[in-house]
């Protein structure tokens, strides 16, 4: 029998499909709408269990381009760190970070630790979150002020708490070398909340250590009987206040590195959500702090959108666009935490996170968290920044969801905020407990 | 129920009595209030210095007597009614309340402070009162029973540690109560055990029922010859608590939330014991039987509480013990639909009539129902 000349048809047939793939993958990207009809073409860019939203209807998504380049919207230090932070830390086998050359814990990053990762290399993935960990700290001191919302899939919002934070950050930004840190502090934190009116009043004060052998040290004020006492810092897998989120579940996560066993899985191309194609606006107080303003687009979910089909906790107006990700997988290592196995996806160059996709003990799907980011830009690109827009946690065995409302009109998050330190004594701590 | 070094708040005990949320009940004071932070002194970090004043001639207030009859009160024999005079503090810088605490930090988890202030305990000083002299008590105008507040200074200290091993917050609070009031009905009530010129039944009898009281009932077989007024005698006391915080996962109950288990052990210890030493509420229907206040007394409670649906439901149960024989039961659950707030509660009390036993006969079902205007 003879063969015939030319490439064979399979391999014609492979190319051919290859071929369509790219063309559907190309149109999905370069804009429309990705809904129950089309979720096809979402396929492989996202975690499955948000593409099922997108099967079932939930959620739509308006998939665009941004008129900016996140990874270019980061504070000038971070940028410089790029460079400057390359090849210059690495982790020890306690999980310390450490400077390369003298093997000395690193007492003043300044940006990201690890801007180059070798993906191969066995800590690739502590690095990534070490570096996604610092997209909060390279920001500065905060003052935060944000709502948690309680969501029902068909009757929409159910409960309502605001909160009220300050962040003394002394990790990842040029300010900390005046701040004394003794105690080898990554970050102080009081988290108040300010309504409603039954609950408020209830403070809880966080000292997060660099150490990786040392736990947290969190105090907590219960107006009821009028005392700060030590809280346990090892529940962090707990509900918070109820709501479907935990404590580690802040930012994608925030709670120790050193607390999980981190693995790199891939890195990929992935349409993930940011609040609008443009930067959204940013200033400057007198006091050198950066504050979002009013004028900022803000968030509508399901809810709060007449004629809406999809899920209440939906939110109907961000922007998703194609990013690089990484995949991080990361287990607990405390035997109780309530949760199994979960996979980060973080963007490759900014270290956004932007899903973290849940399982429980027996490593069987329990819920997904998603983050919006959003760039900011100061007048004259004088200050610009990549930051959290906007979060939620769908718990998809009760169709149950937490919402974070971060940027909207009503809502001030400052960057870089002119925080006493003193505030987090215990003195200082006193104050905001009444 | 139990306060050790928070006493500077009286409670409105006049509803709901210890049944009701401790915040519920507190009475808010006009005060100034200050806090100074030290810093580092060698081992202590994050020093601090805190002071209250309530000057007197502002705000004076003490617990309310709660009303003849009220269920939140552990029975008053009748025959008291009439002669109840309660006497609260005057109005005067004097009658201030003030108090310091300096608390710290040792390493980074060991929570500890020492404090001293002058306040006034919700629980009145009891004891009768002649109003003149009179060679024979015939005539029960001029006797009274008089409850008043006499201030009282406190000094203690307090600590929260947590355990990392096992993960618990250990918590502890000691508190000495300086002069503290108590009851020896011979002497709070020495109208009734002086000399008296002793009556035959009959006439006894006939005594009871002209004045209504049978003065039998207040151990007595007479009239009182030259009756004096009843002195209020002072105990230095220790009061103090050990307790453990443990959030624990039990997840055939609860998958999502953990529980929060919380015991703690209330001793309490009275120097120079007087063994005429009797707890301030007569034993119902005697007028002059009252229980027991013995040298050492304990009393032990455990608490426990979850949530489910997002926090919208929270159930708690609790339980008091007595080692003299008084058992305690709450059983609460809450519920947020916004903006209200629905609670049913059970509180359920057994045993002896000691300590909180005195209220044995007052279980309750409450239900509670609350609107949020903001």
């Amino acid at each position: 029998m003879r063969r015939r000349k030319g490439p064979p048809v399979h391999i014609l047939i492979v190319a051919l499909a290859l071929w369509f793939t790219l063309i559907e993958s190309t149109e999905a990207l370069s804009g429309g709408i990705i809904d129950a009809t089309s979720w096809e073409r979402a396929e492989g860019l996202l975690p499955d269990s948000i593409l099922n939203w997108v099967k079932n209807g939930y959620l739509v998504l308006d998939v665009g381009e941004l008129n900016y380049d996140p990874a270019e919207y980061l504070p000038q230090h971070v940028l410089d760190s790029l460079q400057t932070n390359a090849g210059r830390y690495e982790i020890d086998e306690t999980g310390w970070i450490v400077d390369a050359q003298t093997a000395e814990a690193a007492q003043h990053i300044v940006g990201f630790p690890f801007p180059k990762i070798n993906s191969e290399a066995q800590e690739a993935g502590e690095k990534i979150i070490h570096n996604e960990v610092y997209t909060w700290n390279v920001h500065g001191n905060l003052r935060l002020v944000f709502q948690l919302k309680w969501i029902h899939p068909s009757s929409g919002l159910e409960r309502e708490i605001d909160i009220h934070g300050q962040v003394a950050v002394l990790q990842g930004w040029p300010g900390i070398k005046a701040f004394p840190n003794k105690a080898l502090v990554e970050k102080y934190q009081i988290v108040l909340v300010a309504a409603p009116v039954d609950i408020k009043g209830t403070a809880v004060m966080t000292w997060r250590y660099m150490s990786p052998d040392k736990q947290d040290s969190t105090f907590g004020y219960i107006p009821s009987i009028r005392r700060v006492r030590q809280m346990s810092p090892a529940n962090r897998s707990d509900a918070f206040v109820g709501s479907d989120n935990c404590l580690d579940d802040g930012n994608v996560y925030d709670g120790k590195v050193q607390a999980f066993a981190w693995k790199f899985l891939r890195k990929q191309e992935a349409i993930v959500p940011f609040l609008d194609e443009n930067p959204q606006p940013i200033e400057q107080y007198r006091t050198g702090e950066w504050c979002t303003t009013n004028r900022q687009k803000y968030i509508i979910n399901g809810f709060e959108k007449e004629g809406w089909q999809g899920a209440a906790w939906a939110p109907t107006n961000l922007l998703w666009v194609r990013r690089p990700i990484c995949v991080i997988e990361m287990r607990a290592k405390d035997p109780y935490y309530n949760y199994g196995v979960q996979y980060l996806w973080a963007d490759a160059e900014t270290f956004s996170g932007y899903y973290k996709v849940i399982h429980d003990r027996a490593d069987s799907y329990w819920k997904t968290m998603v983050t919006a980011f959003s760039g900011y830009e100061g007048k004259g690109g004088e200050m610009r920044l990549t930051t959290v827009a906007h979060s939620l946690m769908v718990d998809d065995r009760t169709r149950h969801a937490t919402a974070i409302e971060g940027a909207s009109r009503r809502n001030t998050l400052t960057y870089f905020a002119d925080v006493n330190q003193r505030d987090f004594t215990l003195a200082g701590f006193q104050k905001f407990c009444r | 129920m139990f306060r050790l070094l928070d006493y500077i708040n009286p409670l409105d005990n006049t509803f709901g009595g210890p049944f009701e949320d401790l915040d519920d009940r507190r009475i808010p004071l006009w005060m100034l209030r200050g806090t100074y932070d030290l810093g580092g002194v060698g081992p202590i970090s994050s020093l601090m210095l805190e002071g209250f004043w309530v000057p007197g001639s502002w705000d004076v207030r003490v617990a309310p007597f709660p009303p003849v009859g009220t269920p939140y009160f552990p029975p008053l024999p009748a025959e008291y009614v009439p002669f109840l005079r309660v006497a609260t503090p005057d109005k005067t810088m004097s009658n201030s309340r003030w108090g310091v605490r300096l608390q710290g930090l040792v390493g980074s988890g060991l929570n500890l402070s020492v404090c001293h202030y002058k306040t006034y305990l919700d629980g009145p000083a009891l004891r009768s009162v002649v109003t003149r002299n009179v060679p024979v008590l015939l005539d029960l105008d001029v006797l009274n029973l008089e409850a008043s507040f006499p201030a009282v200074q406190i000094t203690g200290g307090s600590l929260s540690y947590w355990e990392s091993h096992v993960d618990v917050i250990l918590r502890g609070e000691v508190a000495w109560f300086w002069d503290e009031p108590v009851l020896i009905p011979e002497e709070n009530l020495g109208t009734f055990f002086g000399p008296v010129i002793p009556l035959p039944p009959p006439l006894l009898d006939l005594a009871a029922e002209i004045l209504g009281v049978d003065v039998r009932d207040l151990g007595l077989n007479g009239i009182p010859v030259n009756p004096q007024s009843g002195t209020i005698p002072k105990k230095n006391i220790l009061r103090f608590m050990t307790g453990v915080d443990k959030q624990v996962w039990i997840r055939p109950l609860n998958k999502r939330s953990t529980f929060l288990i919380s015991m703690q052990y209330f001793g309490q210890w009275i120097s120079d014991y007087d063994e005429g030493l009797r707890q301030g509420i007569a034993l119902y229907p005697s007028l002059s039987n009252f229980a027991k206040q013995k040298e050492f007394e304990s009393i032990l409670t455990a608490l426990i509480g979850t949530n489910y649906m997002n926090g919208r439901i929270n159930p708690q149960v609790g339980l008091g013990y007595d080692v003299r024989g008084a058992w305690l039961l709450l059983g609460a659950i809450n519920y947020v639909r916004e903006p209200f707030r629905f609670a049913i509660q059970y509180s359920g009390i057994e045993g002896n009539m000691t300590g909180f036993g005195a209220y044995r006969d007052r279980d309750q079902i409450s239900f509670m129902f609350t609107y949020l205007l903001n």
